[in-house]
Formats: structure tokens, C-alpha cells, sequence
């Protein structure tokens, strides 16, 4: 390993592994990324340890991609010491970003998710009813747990970061692009998110409606015959494209699937699932409260559907997110 | 120029200042930042508070200003306008409201400062972000165009081209007049409508304002309040206008007959003809799509026989584009056609056996109707008893019309004008027939009525036979039967005699007619509905344009600038069609004054081309119509002229693309952070 080389870490938080698979994702290209850079850390690939990384002068490492969202004591330290150690951070892909799909555990409580995960679940057998505690003797010998966290947050509720990939996960193209951004220097204004400014409608090559139709009722992608060739919301199907930054490639839009809005908000907007909602309105018709509500009725799991990457991020949970920042 | 703030406390006599402490406040406020100094008043409002708001700002370099004070729908105006005497752009100027949601609200002290002083606070925060808005003025068109040259389209022309303003009318048939023309005498008060009709044509034809453009379409029509643009296609009269006289060589020559449209298929009318006698312009019109010469046969006859040299067949359709700051609509509407409906007969036999619309009917009237103004069966005889069944239609239609029953009871009158022997029934649910004048005119019906004896010949007791048992014959009907549901009322017919079957108060009825009228309800026509379409503008339920508001500004569309006259917004009698007239005559006369500029609202929406993915929600939830796609640029562009500053797009654009003037997200979030977190 050659000290001229930079060095780079890529950690995971609350995440689900998919982050990882995307930059195996970069085949051959990982190999070019791999050769111009000197890895520090990555526990999913490579054996280092921590105490490699608090070895290394602070700012040592020239940049560390962080995935996953943060909710126990030992995502928080490593963060907290990525930022001490990196010079740029960069929050990869949705969890890290916005929350992603563990953000939606902020919709319940620490007390229910143990509830179900260590005593209510078919296939748990825990009749002492154990659940985690930070720390427990056994046999005279102190065992330790990182602590579990009452709320998940993003990762620039906790540190400060410089840019975003977003993304559940990132495409290849969109992390090659920041990869090479930053080692040739061509780094966009701090705080970025590499995407585009505008949201996915404007790169969807599906027709839009001369005027969108009002819908009675929405459906799921496999209720309908959905055509392939005009927009979901046109045919009552939700697609968060409206609210969602483009920059991803549309693959979803081209599986003739619709958008769920992993790109995130765009910039200027402080809720995606907000605007949706207001979006999504402007779709419904009804001459009456009743009937707007028998439309709305139709909307199954409206928080998974609008919020499905983001509820950490939202405005719901902002004064969570300034707690645990103070 | 500082960027500080000057804060004015009123203490609106005691109101503000019995529950807030203003010299604590003021005390309090003076050590903040941002402000540059604190002035309190007893009433700021009031003549010397103005002046002394005035004094303070007039020599000084504070451009932003806060007034502490009550609510801004009571005097942000007032303030404003001081702003502006002191050269200061009134929109860096914020009210807090210290009154109405501070003190009127609580008899807590306390609280009633906290509050005060929270939101006194917040305001200071918002009004250093605020910017600098400029009000923009743009030039504007003060013709009008009329489209629609019914009553309502030619009073509305008259009373709009009254101070010299240009006015043109468009109108789809070769004449004005409107449905008016085909009456003999218009209810309530049955006066002769040609009389009422032509000294109003003629004032059009006398009028230099007035430029009357008969047989033509609209291909387009688009803009707003003070620059609208119409694109008109003149379809070829194949007759010159300045030379014809309107005699009629041409039309006796005309050896092409074909249904007139205008007596809806009781009379014929040649391939050269005129609308009516008496119509403006007093001119023929080839109808193409029959005479022989246009449509490749060998005919010169009409030619021939002009004396004017009128003819010509080197006539094409030609474009004209109209610019105008107003418009008027007054399309009118059409009537619901009861072929649909199998219980009324109304098939194609319909004439044959004497049932009518009441449009039809209204001909056998008129004059100039196909049978010279004698109420007549289709057999030249007298008809013994005219029924007419009302509301055909308002099933389907969902509404009442509102102005069917007067016009049918007017026609029954006139129907009994003729023989002695004929007498009517109306079958009727409501009636609509009000007023001082509905009233006389119902009165006058009951009485010629009751001079009829009802005639019991051998006609009647052959249909009567074929109603069945438990059916019995009314012998000295009333001239209204109020039936149990007027949708069931059905029309049988036999040999030239129809059969009217209703039921009253539970038990069935029948009674025989040798003629039958159809009192059909109102529905939007064709030429309404598209043009409604171009404009975008909102409808009623039943499809008719929609008042923007029906009771405050009933002769308003939901365009600024874009007034509606008559029937387009659903049935009326000719006098409530002329008061609209007026109505919107008078709303596009004040609203374009010659050589005033119109002047903007400043805090309207605009998008941002980087952020805009052109989505469309924005062009659909605009009540204004203000959000366009520019299929180019592949954006939404807001009319500044067209937006009210609702803020609906803003709410609903998911981009975050769309901000609101004097409303930034910005703007918004200093204000409410203050207050939650300050």
C-alpha cells in the first residue's frame, strides 16, 4: 500500500447490505476504483479494524462513504470518528441520506420493535424473555451491547456532511461519477447531492397528459394492466417521480414499475412526503369530502408510500433530529 | 441604507395597550439586533399616527419596517400607502397583529405580551428577508368582443360601445337576433318580439363602434383581462354584403330545397336564402354544402336573377384575428333533445302525429313561421286541446332551467289566440313563473282557459277506450295539472289523437290531445362548451359557464376579463339575459379605461426553470389557468397577469420549483422559527 495513494473507508450503518452489493455493482470498474485508491476500511470486504482507523492521523483519510442510517451507539462512534479521521464524508445511498427504509421504524417505538423481534415473533423461542441491555454479567464477565437508540436518524443529524449520494442503493454510473469527482478534484459545492436538479419527470420519456386525469380511486401496480408507454399517475397508479430527484437512469420507470422516490427530495424542499401528498391531491377528484376520503381510502400504507425513504429526514421528526445534533 | 428595522407600536388606544405593557415592549425590542430604532403611537391609524409614522421614516435610512399593531385586513393598506409617500417600497413593511391575536383573545396579561411580543419578534425576523417588489403596469386593449349575437350579445354591444369604445360581434349564424327572432310574443308580459327585436338591430347597424361579424367560427381564442386574442374564421357568404339588399330574386330563382334548420325541419328554405325576414345583416347567405354551384352541379340561376349583382362565387373563407381587452360571452344554449327519452313519442313520426318541442311549437306562432303564425295541426286543422307536458328532460339533466314554464305558458296563451275552440293543459310538478309579471301572465292563462269548453266528440272517446280501465276523463280540465311525478308522465299516440297518462294523487289519469308540447329543459350548447374549453373556463355542474362568483359577481367568469351574458350560464327569460348583458357590458367597461394601464398584482407565483420538471400538477390546480407548459423549454411558465398570488401551486408543485412573492419558504420559516423557538 502506498502512502501517495488516498486513502478511503466505506462504512455501514443501519443498512441493509445493498449499498455494498452496488459498489461490487462497478464489476470491473470497482478494480480501477480499487487501484487508484488505498483502502482503509470496509468491514463487508476487508479485514481491518477499528483501531487501524483511530490509528490514523485525523483527516488522514481523503474521503469515507458512509451507508446506512444511524441507530445504535457503535454507528454513531464510527461516524463520529469518520469525520474526525476523513476529510470528506459522504453520506451513500438512501439510509444515509434521508433515513431510508429503517427510518420507517421511527413510525413505532424501541419498545414494540424489541416486543416483536425478541418475544412476539412465530419463531423466537426466549421464554426468560430476554431483550438487549448495553451491558449484563455472565459467569463474572462483564458482556457489552452498543445501545440501541430511541429514534433513527440520518447520518448529517449526527456529523457533518459533505456530500450525498442518493439512492436505495446508488447506481454504479452516479457512484462512479462522484468517485472520480473527487479523486480528479472536481468537487461540486459542499453539501451536494450528486443528482439532478430537477425531479424525474423531466427525464421520463412516458407521455403526460395534456391535462392530468382525476382518479376516483388508486391502485397498485399489479391491480392494473399498467401501460407502458403512459405516466402511472395518468393511470391512478402513485409515482413519487413528481418529488423525487432525477439522475437515477430511470430504471424502475422502464421495468414499468413506478417510482418510490429513493433519489429523495429535491433541493429547496424541506418534506418529499409532504409535497407528495399535496401532489398526489391534485389527482383526486370528488364534489365531496366523502368521496375525496373513499379516493384517499385507496392509498394503502400512505406513510410507507410517501415517506418510504425519508421519515427521518421529514419535518415530522425534526425536532428529534435538533436533539440529537445539540 | 441600513438593513435594520424600524418597529412602530400602537397602542390603538387602549385596546393593545390595557393587556400590553408598549413601554416594556419597546424597552425590550430596542436591545435586538436587528432593530434600528422602536416608536410607539396612542393610534397609529388615525390621521396624526400616520403623520407621525410619516416623520420618522421620511429623513431616515431604515428601509424595513414593522408596525406592531392590528390586523393587516384592517390597515396594511393604510401603512402601505404611507410607506409609499415617504418613497419606501411598501413591501418591505410587515404587520403584527398585537390586537386581534393578542389581546382580544386572552384576559391574561401576561400571556397577551408573550404573544405580542413573539410575534412582533417574528415579524422583524420575516420583513429583513423581504424583497424589494416592484408593481409592474402593462398597456391593454380596450375593444370588447361580443361573442354570441343573441338579446344578451346585442345589449351587451350596445351598452359596451355607449362612450365610443370599439365593439365587435361574432356570430355563428348569418344573422343577429337570436332565439328571440323565432318568437311571435315573448312571456311574460307576451309582447311582440320583432317590435322589441329590430329597433335594436337597427341601432347596431347605426352604430360606427359596432363591427358585426355574422357566419363565422371561432378557431381560437386565449389571454387575459386587457389582451385577448381571437382568431375568426369568416365563412364565404358567396354574396357580396355592401351590394345585396336582401330582396329576394335570388331565393325565388333557387331551385335547391332542402329542411330549414332554423324552423327545426317544419319548413323548407332554398340553398340561397336569409335567416328570417328582417335579419341584420339584411343579406343572403349560400349555404355550400347544398347549392348546386358549389358543390360541382351546373346552376347559375341566383346570379342570374340578382339585380344587384351581388353574387360571388370567388368568395372564400377567410381568417381574421381579433386583439381585445374583454370579452363577452353570450353563446346561449341549446334545448334538451327528447328523443332520448321513448315515454314522450318523440321519435321519428313525431310531427306526423302532432308532438312538438317547445321550440317548434314557438314557430307555429311566429309570423314568419312555416305556418304563418296559425297554430295548426300538420292536417290545416284547429287543435281542440293542446297539452303541454313541462320539465321533459330535468330527470336527465339534473336541474330545473328556471325559465321553461313562463315561456310555455306564454305560448299556451298564444296558442289560444287563434280558434275559439282550443283550449290547453299543462302538466306541470313546481312551477317556475314568479314575480308580479309570472303571476299576471299565469292569471291570463287561467282565464282564456275557462272562456274554452272541452268538446266531447267522438275523437276523445275513441283514445279514451284505449286507455284501459280506471282511467277517466277530465271533462273541464283546469288549464295545470300538478301531477305526483312529473318523470312519469308518458305520450301515447293513435291515428293523429295523442294520449297524455299521469297520476294525481296516487290514482292514474289520462286525458286525449290532438297536439302535444314538449316543454324541454335547458342544456349548454356546443358552441358554449368549446369555446369554454379554450378559455378554460370553470363550469357549473350541469355544464353551463360558471359565475366566479353566483351570487357577488354573477355576470364574472372564472377568467378575469371573460363576462357572461344570458343563457350561456344556463336558462333565462329575456329580461334577466339583457340584465346580465348589462352587467358585463358595465364590468368590461370599468375595467378598461383608455390610456390607464392596468396594473399588476406583485405577489403572484413564478417558477424556477432549473427546478421545473414540467410535471403539470401546477397547470392543473390553477383556479386562474395562470400555469402554462411551455412545450419547448419543457417548463411551467406562470402568468403574471393571470395570477392571483393564491399560493395553490405553490403548495402542490413537488419540485419545490414554485415560490409565491412576499411568501418564500424562506420568509415563512424565519417567521414560524421565531415564534416556536425564539
Amino acid at each position: 500500500m502506498s502512502d501517495n495513494k488516498p486513502k478511503v473507508a466505506f462504512y455501514w450503518c443501519a443498512s441493509c447490505g445493498g449499498c455494498e452489493e452496488a459498489v461490487v455493482d462497478l464489476n470491473e470498474g470497482l478494480l480501477d476504483v480499487a487501484a487508484a485508491v488505498d483502502i482503509v476500511l470496509w468491514p463487508v470486504a476487508l479485514d481491518f479494524k477499528y483501531s487501524d482507523v483511530e490509528a490514523l492521523r485525523d483527516g488522514d483519510i481523503a474521503v469515507a462513504f458512509v451507508n446506512g442510517a444511524i441507530r445504535t451507539d457503535e454507528q454513531a462512534h464510527i461516524a463520529r470518528l469518520l469525520r474526525r479521521k476523513a476529510g470528506l464524508i459522504v453520506a451513500f445511498g438512501s439510509c444515509a441520506h434521508t433515513g431510508g427504509i429503517p427510518g420507517l421504524a421511527n413510525l413505532t417505538t424501541k419498545e414494540k420493535i424489541f416486543e416483536t423481534s425478541y418475544l412476539k415473533s412465530p419463531t423466537v423461542d426466549n421464554p426468560e424473555k430476554t431483550i438487549p441491555v448495553t451491558k449484563t454479567t455472565v459467569d463474572g464477565v462483564d458482556a457489552t451491547l452498543p445501545g440501541f437508540w430511541t429514534q433513527v436518524h440520518t447520518l448529517d443529524q449526527l456529523i457533518d456532511v459533505d456530500y450525498y449520494l442518493p439512492g436505495c442503493p446508488p447506481m454504479p454510473n452516479s457512484i462512479v461519477d462522484a468517485v472520480t469527482a473527487i479523486l480528479e478534484g472536481k468537487l461540486p459545492p459542499k453539501g451536494a447531492v450528486i443528482g439532478s436538479k430537477k425531479a424525474l419527470c423531466d427525464t421520463c420519456t412516458r407521455t403526460k397528459p395534456v391535462k392530468p386525469t382525476l382518479h376516483e380511486r388508486f391502485y397498485l401496480p399489479h391491480e392494473i394492466d399498467v401501460d407502458p408507454e403512459v405516466c402511472f399517475l395518468e393511470q391512478g397508479v402513485i409515482c413519487c417521480g413528481p418529488a423525487t430527484r432525477g439522475g437515477c437512469g430511470e430504471k424502475c420507470i422502464q421495468g414499468n414499475m413506478p417510482c418510490t422516490g429513493c433519489y429523495g427530495t429535491l433541493d429547496g424542499v424541506t418534506d418529499q412526503g409532504a409535497k407528495l401528498v399535496s401532489a398526489i391531491a391534485a389527482y383526486i377528484d370528488g364534489d365531496s369530502a366523502i368521496e375525496v376520503k373513499k379516493a384517499v381510502a385507496t392509498i394503502l400504507d400512505p406513510a410507507g408510500t410517501f415517506y418510504r425513504y425519508g421519515v427521518p429526514a421529514s419535518q415530522l421528526f425534526k425536532k428529534e433530529a435538533m436533539e440529537v445534533t445539540k | 441604507m441600513t438593513d435594520k428595522v424600524g418597529v412602530f407600536l400602537c397602542k390603538c388606544s387602549d385596546n393593545i395597550a390595557a393587556r400590553v405593557d408598549i413601554e416594556q415592549l419597546s424597552a425590550e425590542l430596542k436591545l435586538e439586533e436587528d432593530v434600528a430604532f422602536v416608536k410607539s403611537h396612542e393610534l397609529l391609524c388615525a390621521g396624526h399616527g400616520q403623520e407621525f409614522f410619516e416623520e420618522a421614516l421620511k429623513n431616515s435610512d431604515i428601509s424595513r419596517v414593522v408596525v406592531a399593531a392590528c390586523s393587516p385586513k384592517d390597515h396594511e393598506s393604510t401603512f402601505q400607502k404611507c410607506m409609499n409617500h415617504v418613497g419606501k417600497n411598501k413591501f418591505l413593511m410587515q404587520m403584527a397583529n398585537i390586537r386581534e391575536q393578542c389581546t382580544w383573545v386572552t384576559s391574561e396579561n401576561d400571556n397577551a405580551y408573550a404573544k405580542a411580543k413573539a410575534l412582533t419578534r417574528a415579524a422583524i425576523r420575516r420583513v429583513k428577508l423581504h424583497e424589494q417588489l416592484v408593481e409592474k403596469e402593462i398597456d391593454c386593449h380596450t375593444e370588447v368582443v361580443v361573442i354570441g349575437g343573441g338579446i344578451a350579445g346585442v345589449e351587451s354591444a350596445l351598452l359596451a360601445s355607449g362612450d365610443g369604445r370599439k365593439v365587435t360581434i361574432l356570430e355563428k349564424s348569418p344573422s343577429l337576433g337570436g332565439m328571440v327572432t323565432k318568437l311571435e310574443e315573448a312571456a311574460p308580459n307576451m309582447e311582440c318580439a320583432p317590435c322589441m327585436v329590430s329597433p335594436r338591430l337597427s341601432l347596431i347597424d347605426e352604430n360606427d363602434n359596432i363591427n358585426v361579424i355574422t357566419n363565422c367560427d371561432i378557431e381560437e381564442i386565449a389571454g387575459y383581462l386587457g389582451n385577448f386574442e381571437i382568431k375568426v374564421k369568416k365563412r364565404a357568404r358567396m354574396v357580396d354584403a355592401d351590394a345585396c339588399i336582401g330582396c329576394d330574386e335570388c331565393i325565388q330563382a333557387c331551385p335547391v330545397e332542402v329542411s330549414s334548420a332554423y324552423d327545426y325541419g317544419m319548413s323548407s328554405r332554398k340553398a340561397v336564402d336569409v335567416l328570417f325576414p328582417g335579419c341584420f345583416p339584411n343579406c343572403a347567405v349560400v349555404d355550400t354544402s347544398v347549392c348546386l354551384k358549389t358543390t360541382g352541379g351546373e346552376c347559375n340561376a341566383c346570379v342570374e336573377a340578382c339585380p344587384m349583382e351581388a353574387m360571388d362565387f370567388s368568395q372564400t373563407d377567410e381568417i381574421e384575428v381579433l386583439r381585445c381587452g374583454a370579452v363577452i360571452l353570450s353563446t346561449g344554449a341549446e334545448q334538451f333533445d327528447p328523443v332520448e327519452l321513448s315515454q314522450y313519442a318523440f321519435d321519428a313520426n313525431a310531427l306526423e302525429n302532432d308532438i312538438y318541442t317547445y321550440s317548434q311549437f314557438a314557430r307555429l306562432t311566429s309570423n314568419h313561421g312555416p305556418t304563418g303564425g296559425s297554430v295548426v295541426k300538420q292536417n290545416g286543422e284547429a287543435p281542440k286541446r293542446i297539452a303541454f307536458v313541462h320539465c321533459v328532460g330535468r330527470e336527465q339533466l339534473g336541474y330545473c332551467s328556471g325559465s321553461c314554464c313562463e315561456a310555455a305558458f306564454g305560448l299556451g296563451l298564444a296558442a289560444m289566440s287563434g280558434d275559439e275552440t282550443t283550449s290547453v293543459v299543462h302538466f306541470v310538478s313546481d312551477v317556475m313563473c314568479g314575480g308580479e309579471l309570472g303571476s299576471m301572465l299565469l292569471e291570463r292563462v287561467n282565464q282564456k282557459n275557462r272562456t274554452r269548453t272541452v268538446d266531447s266528440d267522438a275523437m276523445w272517446s275513441k283514445v279514451m277506450s284505449g286507455l284501459g280501465s280506471g282511467v277517466q276523463e277530465i271533462t273541464q280540465p283546469s288549464f295545470m295539472v300538478r301531477v305526483d311525478n312529473i318523470n312519469e308522465v308518458s305520450v301515447t299516440t293513435d291515428n293523429g289523437v295523442s294520449a297524455v297518462r299521469y297520476s294525481v294523487a296516487g290514482k292514474s289519469y289520462g286525458i286525449a290531445a290532438d297536439m302535444v308540447v314538449l316543454v324541454t329543459g335547458t342544456q349548454p350548447s356546443k358552441t358554449s362548451t368549446e369555446l369554454m374549453r379554450m378559455l378554460d373556463l370553470a363550469a357549473t355542474r350541469g355544464g353551463f359557464a360558471a359565475a366566479d362568483h353566483p351570487i357577488l359577481r354573477p355576470a364574472s367568469s372564472s377568467l378575469d376579463g371573460v363576462f357572461l351574458a344570458g343563457s350561456v350560464m344556463g336558462g333565462k327569460n329575456i329580461s334577466e339575459s339583457i340584465i346580465s348583458a348589462k352587467a358585463s357590458a358595465g364590468g368590461a367597461l370599468s375595467k378598461l379605461v383608455p390610456g390607464r394601464k392596468l396594473s399588476l398584482k406583485s405577489i403572484v407565483a413564478y417558477a424556477d426553470e432549473e427546478l421545473c420538471s414540467a410535471c403539470e400538477l401546477c397547470v392543473q390546480v390553477c383556479p386562474y389557468s395562470a400555469a402554462k407548459i411551455d412545450v419547448n423549454r419543457n417548463i411551467s411558465v406562470i402568468n403574471e397577469v393571470l395570477c392571483q398570488g393564491c399560493g395553490t401551486c405553490v403548495a402542490t408543485c413537488p419540485s419545490g420549483a414554485v415560490t409565491a412573492r412576499h411568501f418564500t419558504d424562506a420568509q415563512l420559516d424565519a417567521e414560524i422559527s421565531e415564534v416556536l423557538h425564539g
